[in-house]
């Protein structure tokens, strides 16, 4: 489908969140108008969002550059104080004044360092697991980042996330454990779930407890408990059926479908190997028909594809590194 | 000495905060990581040096941005002119795309990461401000000379760009005008593919 000029214009209003009430009005008209649209606008959104990754392939260490940074700062500081040569008296009350604001200072340092600074964790190649101050577990998905307080104040608990994670959250006590992305806060007391937060789209999906999820903007809240889906889409935010099973299957290495439409099951394949999979469905009344019910875990994809096979009946090829089920 | 130290602190946040951002848009324009490092590090020293007065304000964002793009500009006359050029002397080429009604991708990130960078630069600027920089259209208008309208435009162009090439990837494994395309890519006549599209 090709869309004319003033839709990619809405389109890319609506994308870099410039667009006005009306132009989102416009946008939500035409995606209702054909179902052909809403599929056409989705895959602009899922262009919009991993056009992130890419762009922010090469990291950089800011941990590292503020540390190099750091004196020449301070000489800058420095700068500013006279130094002059005044009578014996004064400059002793001086020395005085100074190492009492330098105590003072260092003290205030330490409480503001210990209140303020953040610890910054990413997860450059690999998934990676984070114990926080309190013993919770965050599981990053490979490319998301966390920052938190090194120690957690006695009031809350914090976390920002930028990307996929899971949490395991220790209970303690009564006291809160929140997780912030761009657009929405999650809050909880003991318990586990996962926040998928992206540039448009932001999930929550919980897997067991129960947790209070806010829009920072709106103030619009939602509680969920285990088997449910928070979803913030379109500038709403809407509790919706937990449909996607293998929402941890990057975390667990368990993929598990039931009853799953065969297309769905090449879909969820296709995110967890990271290999294209498709299927000639054009004329097999069996690939659009067909239902699944199987269980993988850690298994690799030769084994997964031969099960596949002998489930449906069909055939596979390769074509370089894509695999194409066809019905014979 | 209160008051400072609360600024230092909303300094470095944003230090924090902007590093990464600017070094990789800087990295768009100029191919040494380790010179974006250090013009970005030398313009956080200029904030402290001269432009404290921004710090803790929106408007920092803007100048940070505004200000690695000259850098890297000056940086880029000194080294190479070229790149420079197509940077500051705007034109814009006539592009038509053909309508092409292909099955939904296989690898959609594989196929957006390739088609970034095949962008044409200005373009991909323009994109990098909104994707990463979070700029409004008119601070991109203002960093980097051009309209309003022409951001727009630049913005869609490179996700129209994206969308061909989520297209094509399916393309190719399926005819062979696909495989000229792609043979066309692979020798770097990228003229001639569009050609084809």
């Amino acid at each position: 489908m090709q869309i004319n000029d003033q839709i990619l214009s809405l389109i890319t209003a609506r994308l870099t969140q410039t667009a006005s009430p009306q132009q989102l009005e416009q946008l939500e008209r035409w995606i209702e108008a054909a179902p052909g649209n809403r599929d056409e606008y989705d895959t602009y959104v899922k262009i919009w969002e991993a056009s992130g990754a890419p762009l922010r392939a090469h990291t950089f260490d800011a941990a590292a550059a503020w540390s190099k940074m750091g004196p020449l700062l301070n000489k800058e500081e420095r700068r500013g104080e006279p130094i002059g040569s005044q009578k014996p008296l004064l400059r002793s009350i001086r020395w005085i004044a100074i190492a009492a604001s330098m105590i003072l200072l260092a003290g205030t340092g330490y409480y503001l360092w210990t209140r303020l600074s953040t610890e910054h964790a990413v997860a450059t190649n690999t998934h990676q697991s984070v114990t926080l101050p309190d013993g919770s577990i965050v599981t990053l998905r490979k490319g998301s980042a966390i920052s938190y307080a090194p120690r957690f104040n006695s009031a809350q608990r914090v976390v920002e996330l930028e990307g996929e994670a899971f949490f395991q959250v220790k209970h303690d006590g009564g006291q809160s454990f929140s997780v912030l992305t761009g657009r929405v806060e999650v809050k909880v007391t003991g318990t586990s779930f996962l926040v998928r937060s992206g540039d448009v789209r932001e999930e929550v999906m919980v897997s067991s407890g129960r947790v209070v999820v806010t829009d920072r903007e709106k103030g619009s809240q939602l509680v969920l408990t285990a088997g449910q889906e928070a979803l913030l889409y379109n500038n709403r935010l809407q509790q919706v059926q937990l449909t996607d099973l293998n929402y941890l299957a990057w975390q667990t290495g368990v993929l598990e479908f039931h009853n799953t439409p065969f297309l769905k099951v090449l879909e969820d394949l296709e995110r967890y190997y990271k290999v294209s999979i498709s299927a000639d469905s054009k004329d097999s009344v069996v690939i659009q028909k067909a239902i699944v019910t199987v269980r993988f875990k850690n298994q690799p994809l030769e084994q997964v594809l031969d099960e596949l096979v002998l489930i449906t009946g069909l055939q596979t090829r390769k074509e370089g590194e894509a695999v194409i089920f066809y019905e014979k | 000495m209160q008051k400072d130290s609360s600024l230092y602190i909303l300094y470095k946040q944003a230090f924090h905060a902007y590093y990464q951002p600017l070094c990789q848009y800087a990295l768009t324009l100029v191919a040494s990581a380790a010179d974006c490092e250090d013009m970005v590090q030398e313009i956080f020293l200029h904030v402290w040096e001269k432009k404290k007065e921004l710090i803790g304000k929106e408007e920092l964002r803007y100048y940070l941005f505004t200000a690695i793009r000259n850098r890297c500009l000056n940086y880029l006359q000194k080294n190479k002119k070229d790149r420079f050029t197509q940077l500051t002397e705007w034109e814009e080429p006539v592009e038509t795309i053909i309508e092409r009604d292909w099955e939904e991708p296989v690898d959609l990130a594989g196929a957006v990461a390739e088609a970034l960078d095949r962008l044409p630069l200005r373009c991909r600027e323009v994109f990098v401000l909104s994707r990463m920089g979070k700029l409004t259209y008119q601070q991109i208008a203002e960093t980097t000379g051009i309209s309003v309208k022409t951001v727009e435009n630049q913005i869609g162009k490179a996700l129209k760009i994206m969308r061909l090439f989520v297209r094509e990837k399916r393309l190719f494994s399926l005819s062979p005008v696909g495989a000229i395309i792609w043979l066309a890519h692979c020798v770097g006549v990228p003229a001639l593919s569009w050609f084809f599209l």
